[in-house]
């Protein structure tokens, strides 16, 4: 590793026009372990010391990434009106943590009254299973929807959301609207349960939609012949559902920064 | 039984004339590329199902909001500030917004573009002895300072078995022809 950060060091002294002029000086912050999501926060980094120097020097920084995102070298670089340049370096070692996902009632569009909350708590026990998430107690979600006095969350303003996230310590939330939820009557397979929902997974700082899906089940998606391989609960067709939106979330949730979760 | 649901599935294959591809219209003036924060704004109903609009409001943002080709404004944000435009305006929910409303609620959430849409048919209709989706609809993208259309979209879709006898391919529900058919129209944008 210090060779790596050798290299580096050595190939900024030889660009040309960075040399560093006395009496401008930079001290940078020690190395610090920080959580992933915090990289850019300057008030934990910490920023570096700049003295000497002509009128009032410009402090900026650059960050190259290391031993894949886990190690970021952070070149501090200060100038001032005299044209002297210099340069230090502060390495930051990211420390990854399991994303914390809230999952939040749906808005219901279906003519079902209770499909919502099942499907809700399914979505739950389906992101519970996954060692990718650490999934917010659905107890504590709710409690933080009742007392923050959110009426849809699929449709929070960016108050309600921060205030929800801060409640419930959330840095995702799963938001969305039931289409559909109901069971018809097939006259050669019986009954036969369908479910459609829209599902997002929104930040919680900002309320990006990171991950957007409409999701449809139908019971006799697996007939193969003469209703065989159909299935006619609605709640088992629920839990296929959900099953697969966390592992569609799960993998997008890779793909994001500071979010591979390497345990 | 089984001679029953062949002859039907039989029947519903040349019944049904499901295939027809979207019919747009671009705006040949328009840069598409000046388009960049884009709201969606409620959806007219004109089928019995009073949620259409919604529904299919819904479904169309999940599949802008994958297709990463606009910034999106927050659908929170965008109800809330058209509520307030139309209760200004008297212009009542299933009334189309005008051009000045559409000027005032671009104003208010920064959009360039404003994307209306209007539900034609969303309903289960019986072929014989099953019933299959019927979904119809059309999206306009409207230059929000101006109230100028930009681009104009009109699909239709009715659901049922792409082979006879078989029911591989079948769209069952209206939900998921509504996502077949956003997913149509979206693609005649760019």
């Amino acid at each position: 590793m210090n060779r790596v950060i050798g290299l580096i060091l050595a190939g900024l002294w030889s660009l040309p026009g960075v040399v560093a002029a006395e009496p401008l000086g930079l001290e940078c912050p020690g190395q610090i372990a920080i959580p992933c999501t915090q990289r850019e926060n300057l008030d934990i980094t910490d920023r570096p010391v700049v003295f000497g120097g002509c009128g009032s020097p410009s402090v900026s920084f650059r960050d190259s990434v290391l031993a894949p995102d886990s190690l970021v070298i952070r070149i501090w670089m200060a100038s001032d009106s005299c044209g002297a340049v210099a340069v230090c370096f502060q390495a930051l070692t990211l420390i990854y943590a399991t994303p914390r996902v809230a999952v939040l009632p749906l808005e219901n569009l279906s003519s079902s009254e209770d499909g919502p909350r099942v499907l809700q708590r399914l979505l739950e026990s389906a992101l519970g299973e996954s060692t990718k998430f650490q999934l917010i107690p659905p107890a504590r979600v709710d409690d933080a929807i009742m007392r923050g006095r959110v009426r849809q969350p699929v449709l929070m303003d960016g108050e309600q959301r921060g205030r929800l996230s801060r409640m419930v310590d959330a840095q995702y939330f799963v938001v969305g609207s039931l289409l559909n939820y109901e069971v018809y009557q097939d006259p050669y397979s019986g009954p036969i349960p369908m479910i459609s929902c829209a599902l997002q997974l929104q930040r919680a700082g900002d309320g990006k939609a990171v991950w957007s899906e409409s999701l449809h089940a139908v019971g006799n998606d697996g007939e193969w012949l003469f209703a065989l391989g159909v299935e006619h609960d609605i709640t088992r067709l629920g839990r296929k559902l959900a099953r697969k939106a966390a592992e569609l979330i799960a993998q997008r949730m890779l793909a994001l920064p500071c979010a591979g979760i390497p345990e | 039984m089984a001679f029953r649901k062949l002859m039907g599935l039989v029947l519903v294959s040349l019944v049904v004339t499901s295939c027809s591809g979207p019919r747009s219209y671009l705006n040949p003036g328009a840069d598409m590329g000046y388009y960049q924060r884009v709201g969606v704004a409620a959806f007219e109903s004109l089928s019995d199902d009073a949620r259409a609009g919604l529904k299919l409001q819904r479904i169309l943002l999940s599949e802008l909001l994958k297709r990463q080709e606009f910034d999106l404004v927050p659908q929170g944000q965008f109800e809330k500030v058209e509520t307030e435009v139309r209760s200004k305006q008297s212009l009542n929910f299933p009334t189309p917004l005008d051009s000045t409303a559409l000027a005032m609620i671009a104003q208010q959430t920064g959009a360039q573009g404003i994307i209306i849409g209007t539900v034609r048919d969303y309903r289960m209709e019986r072929v014989g002895q099953e019933e299959f989706p019927m979904v119809a609809f059309s999206l306009k993208l409207v230059d929000a300072p101006t109230g100028r259309v930009v681009w104009d979209v009109s699909v239709g879709e009715r659901g049922g078995p792409k082979f006879p006898v078989l029911s591989f391919g079948e769209t069952h529900t209206l939900s998921e022809l509504a996502t077949k058919l956003c997913r149509q129209a979206l693609g005649t944008l760019r």
